[in-house]
């Protein structure tokens, strides 16, 4: 490389920071945005609106990088005709190089709906029903040109079409980049939709919905472009009951609704879809398969069943709500592994069927009601959700083949599903311990230590692994305290997650020698016999293997309970209200304060990890600030 | 008064949103650049996506011939893969998925079956009728040819006796994903398959490509020839050779070439018939710091012969009397894996002397020998009998086609025959390594993943 000007390339150094003078790029953002609507009532229960939103967005970016840039010196050089001994042409001329890149999106919003408001003596009916229409359309335009001169605005024309010898190798060949090119997208989507609540004697309530989404959805039929949703519910306000007759519990409400949704995945469709690309060293137009062909494809169904109870005692001292559901889903689109030898790794279509129930519990209670006032806020939920069924013909049999793209391991967005568990679970390899001798890190193979690694993945069931349970909390929610006193509020809010189990990382050697990537558990790792006692970390071995390595940050002793308590935020402010300012008076100044991501209260690991921010430490955020409403 | 006009104005508006609604307005495309191909010119677009068809994935054979060796040193810095297939390891793959060899291959297959199951539906008209058949043409060629690839590892060498029960690898020839592949086909049929396809092709396809890495009808022929010389099959392969050589005899004049050069030979030269490569990824044992030929490969060479400049460069890093390989045909340190003249020569030749036509074979096989040595030099060889021309002519062979991905299809078939079989050996340290004529380990084991996703059974090591 220091020789390369002898050679009659250019200067092939990298100084980072004298490149910083001689890069101008431009950027220019223009938003535009239109709204307006229109309401008109016919009587005083019939009415109709309609509502209109235009809005473009048109980005310009000019990159003009100087010959003196290491990006221009880099490319020139690559690309130059080089016959062993000095530099015999330059493929890209010599010059500055220009590129633009342009956007503009438009979108258009139309809604409009007709509402029904009419009351009877006994019977209240309310209804709407509408339609809504939306079209984004994008288009984008990209161009470069090569030894271009700032002060005369001119530049030279390349060959995009002949592939050349890249220096300093000279033993691959490639196209000059481009940059040019022309991208559109438009997306088009429609809804018509309709509701209507039956109310008898201000007690009973019986409501349903319907609605059909629609889309531009590519390589469908046009069937699939539809997804409708609909939903049948009830209301019993026991209260309003004649024989209802406890004053402390002024309201009790039962509800429940049943719904059924489908929905299509906007990137899976039955037909072979391709993309337009310019093929490899010949630069003639190519297309490349996105998609094989999948005619059995279906909607994704879901049924759901919610029952919720919403009550307050008197003065509100305490209320809230108490919710159940209950959902099964059908044919669910998932993305998942597949013999190679139908012609594609991965697919995507209908993998599994589901079902999962939870409860959701809200109470808000005042506390103190005086001049110091004291509010507690309360949120539980329970959820829980398992796999009932997996198309594929995979068993737990056939499983260990691809733990290495950590499929199961939730690694990858391809996973493969075990039937009767929760959709995501943490899995290990059983861990036998550290190898006495050298530190190496030991499973089971065929109920004996071992470390014959590729043996212990290839011989792995998904029963042979250790479940640990699942790895998203099933138990979480929040509390939140008030306290006001005058002008002045505090609050301050405890989150917490229960039941879950993540998977910590340690010292991967094959990504420390070859990557350079380190981890601090490389200062407890084992380095001489008796080490294992008191550490779980491996010997470093040098060349590294990668199978040990994967072995051991998969295996057991890495995987941690996630449970852990939380102060989310906390929040003071200042209220003044109606401040004269001289012959005008303000309604309310505020001053706050509000620090969110705080920190752990409590973590059920030992290792002194946060679960939810496993690599990185969440970011601590502060903002204070006056806000001021005339 | 007021309320009609409001009236009106709604309702107009409200018709207005409506008729833009018509089902055309849903079926506009998505992106610009989405197609779903149907057309004869969107299957012309499959076709080109050089970066999947023109390469040959025939790396993992590749690395196992003994075209080469790799110095002690150097073999332990090397990826798995490499090591294992270097030593002829029983398990190559140690749990790795995304084996190119199977994967890219079908994924070949894959785009060849989409193509022929799309063009029943596709009229061919008198106007259309060249493009629809070099499109067919060009498909079946893709077909046999990942085919092939994937039989040189996966599958037993071609032994007429055994062939219909030998496992195979599975046929695919359809491009539905929801048809299972439950069990593997038979070595016949297998080669069934690829003989019927590239005979078909080789009809099909026009007689000169658009461009290099497409195939053509000579190109057809010249894998054709390929495969039957693979199976033993020496008319059908003369044939083809001889069908080739009609359209393309042209060789490249040595003389010519700068021996002093990185890559004294051009890509795309004249012999080039179809250019397609082995890479993706490139293994190290493939670049120029890691192989090595040993020197006693080359004292085969004449002090004439110019290959022994163009082919072999000098190591200037101490490692006295070791070179390594230059003469690809790519330019570059890449694997030159296409169909060339100078091999179908070879193909031809080896043919003749195999059905007794001596003087046929010998004038081949001359014709092409001149252009490889310093002009005026040469001699012409004669051959006694037809063992002593078949003899002649395989080393010749071996000394003309090194890093194409050939070898370890030629030892196979040669073991079959007790006079021209191998042991291939390998030193590394202290340790020797062989493989010793039909041993088991010439046939690759299929990657765990495959046989866990299909539940087909993999092959004995």
């Amino acid at each position: 490389m220091k020789n390369a000007e002898n050679n009659g390339f250019l200067n092939w150094d990298y100084n980072p920071i004298e490149e910083l003078s001689y890069t101008n790029n431009k950027r220019r953002n223009i938003n535009l945005r239109l709204s307006t609507g229109l309401k008109y009532s016919f009587t005083d229960w019939l009415s109709a609106e309609i509502k209109y939103q235009y809005e473009s967005e048109e980005s310009n970016q000019r990159d003009l990088r100087s010959q003196e840039t290491y990006f221009t010196r880099n490319l020139i050089n690559r690309y130059s005709a080089f016959d062993g001994t000095s530099v015999t042409d330059h493929n890209i001329p010599l010059g500055a190089i220009l590129t633009f890149d342009n956007k503009v999106l438009k979108s258009n919003n139309g809604r409009a709906q007709l509402n029904f408001n009419r009351n009877w003596t006994n019977h209240l009916v309310s209804a709407l029903a509408g339609f809504e229409v939306r079209d984004i359309e994008s288009e984008g335009y990209s161009d470069r040109f090569y030894g271009y001169d700032p002060d005369l605005g001119s530049s030279s024309p390349v060959n995009y079409t002949e592939s050349y010898p890249l220096n300093p190798s000279g033993s691959n060949f490639n196209n000059i980049p481009g940059f040019l090119g022309v991208t559109g997208t438009v997306d088009r989507f429609r809804s018509y939709f309709a509701n209507a609540a039956y109310t008898f004697l201000n007690r009973y309530t019986f409501s349903m919905s319907g609605r059909i989404d629609q889309s531009n959805l590519f390589g469908v039929n046009a069937n699939q472009k539809s997804t409708p949703l609909w939903s049948v519910g009830g209301k019993w306000s026991m209260n309003e009951e004649k024989f209802y007759h406890l004053d402390i519990l002024p309201l009790l409400r039962l509800r429940t609704t049943y719904g059924y949704s489908g929905n299509v995945d906007q990137n899976v469709t039955a037909f072979t879809t391709a993309t337009h690309r310019p093929a490899g060293s010949s630069q003639r137009p190519a297309a490349v398969i996105t998609n094989p062909p999948n005619p059995d494809l279906r909607w994704e169904q879901s049924r759901m069943l919610n029952i919720g109870l919403d009550f307050a005692f008197r003065n509100n001292v305490l209320s809230g709500s108490v919710e159940y559901y209950n959902k099964k889903s059908f044919d669910l689109m998932g993305n998942s592994r597949v013999d190679p030898t139908l012609g594609f790794t991965s697919y995507t279509g209908n993998v599994a069927d589901m079902k999962g129930h939870g409860w959701d519990v809200q109470l808000n209670s005042v506390n103190v009601n005086r001049q110091l006032k004291w509010f507690t806020n309360i949120l539980f939920s329970y959820t829980t959700d398992k796999v009932t069924k997996y198309f594929l013909p995979f068993n737990s049999n056939t499983l260990p083949g691809y733990f290495s793209d950590g499929s199961i391991f939730r690694a990858s967005s391809q996973f493969v599903p075990t039937v009767g568990r929760p959709l995501f679970g943490i899995y290990s390899y059983r861990s036998a311990g550290l190898d006495p001798t050298d530190g190496a890190p030991r499973g089971f193979l065929n109920n004996e230590p071992s470390s014959n690694y590729a043996q212990i993945f290839s011989q792995s069931t998904v029963d042979s692994l250790s479940y640990h349970g699942r790895a998203t909390p099933p138990v979480f929610g929040a509390i939140r305290n008030t306290v006001r006193y005058k002008g002045f509020t505090l609050s301050f809010n405890i989150s917490y997650r229960f039941g879950y189990y993540f998977r910590r990382s340690s010292i991967n050697y094959y990504s420390l020698f070859n990557q350079y990537d380190g981890h601090g558990d490389y200062a407890s790792r084992w380095m001489q016999p008796g080490d294992e006692q008191h550490t779980n970390v491996p010997s470093s071995v040098y060349p590294a293997d990668p199978n040990r390595d994967t072995f051991y940050n998969w295996s057991s002793v890495l995987v941690e309970k996630g449970d852990n308590i939380r102060l989310q935020d906390i929040q003071a402010s200042y209220d003044w209200k109606q401040v004269a300012l001289g012959k005008r008076s303000l309604q309310q100044i505020q001053l706050y304060a509000y620090l969110n991501n705080i920190g752990l209260l409590w973590r059920a690991n030992h290792a002194g990890i946060d679960p939810d921010a496993a690599v990185m430490p969440l970011p601590r955020s502060y903002a204070f600030g006056i806000r001021i409403l005339m | 008064m007021k309320s009609t006009t409001y009236c009106f104005i709604i309702l107009t508006s409200t018709l207005l949103l409506a008729t833009s609604c018509d089902d055309n307005w849903l079926n506009i495309k998505r992106d610009r650049a989405l197609i779903v191909p149907t057309t004869l010119s969107d299957m012309r677009l499959l076709l080109r996506n050089e970066s999947l068809l023109a390469l040959d994935f025939r790396q993992l054979v590749a690395l196992s011939d003994d075209d080469y060796y790799v110095p002690s040193a150097l073999y332990s810095s090397a990826s798995t893969i490499e090591r294992n297939a270097y030593v002829w390891k029983a398990d190559i793959y140690e749990s790795q998925v995304g084996i190119v060899d199977w994967d890219k291959s079908y994924e070949q297959i894959a785009v060849a079956n989409i193509i022929l199951d799309a063009l029943p539906s596709i009229e061919a008209t008198a106007a259309n009728l060249s493009e629809w058949n070099d499109v067919k043409g060009g498909a079946l060629h893709l077909r046999a040819r990942a085919l092939f690839n994937l039989a040189q590892a996966f599958c037993k060498p071609y032994n007429p006796i055994s062939a219909a029960t030998d496992p195979g690898v599975p046929v695919r020839t359809t491009s539905n994903i929801n048809i299972p592949v439950s069990s593997r086909s038979t070595v016949k049929e297998v080669y069934e398959q690829i003989t019927a396809d590239l005979e078909e092709a080789s009809e099909l396809l026009r007689e000169t490509p658009d461009f290099i890495r497409d195939p053509s009808g000579p190109a057809g022929h010249g894998w054709a020839a390929r495969c039957y010389l693979s199976i033993g099959n020496y008319e059908k392969a003369l044939v083809h050779a001889d069908a080739y050589l009609q359209k393309h005899n042209q060789l490249l004049d040595f003389n010519t070439l700068n021996t002093t050069s990185n890559f004294p030979i051009q890509r795309y030269n004249i012999e080039v018939i179809q250019h397609t490569e082995i890479s993706d990824p490139i293994y190290s044992f493939f670049s120029n710091a890691y192989h090595r030929v040993p020197d006693s490969f080359r004292e085969m060479y004449d002090d004439n012969d110019l290959r022994r400049l163009v082919f072999f460069r000098d190591r200037f890093t101490g490692e006295l009397g070791t070179f390594g390989f230059k003469g690809q045909y790519t330019g570059s340190s890449a694997p030159f894996s296409g169909i060339s003249t100078n091999e179908v020569y070879l193909i031809r030749a080896e043919c003749n002397a195999r059905l007794g036509n001596i003087a046929a074979a010998m004038d081949d096989l001359n014709t092409l020998l001149e252009t490889r040595w310093l002009a005026g030099t040469y001699v012409k060889l004669i051959a006694s009998n037809e063992k002593d021309a078949l003899q002649i002519i395989l080393r010749e062979r071996r000394k003309e086609l090194l890093f194409r991905g050939l070898r370890w299809t030629d030892i196979r078939r040669l073991n079959q025959d007790p006079d021209y079989a191998t042991t291939i050996t390998r030193n590394l340290d202290s340790l020797t390594y062989s493989l010793v004529p039909n041993d088991p380990k010439f046939v690759l084991p299929i990657p765990e993943y495959v046989i866990d996703l299909s539940g087909i059974a993999q092959n004995e090591r």
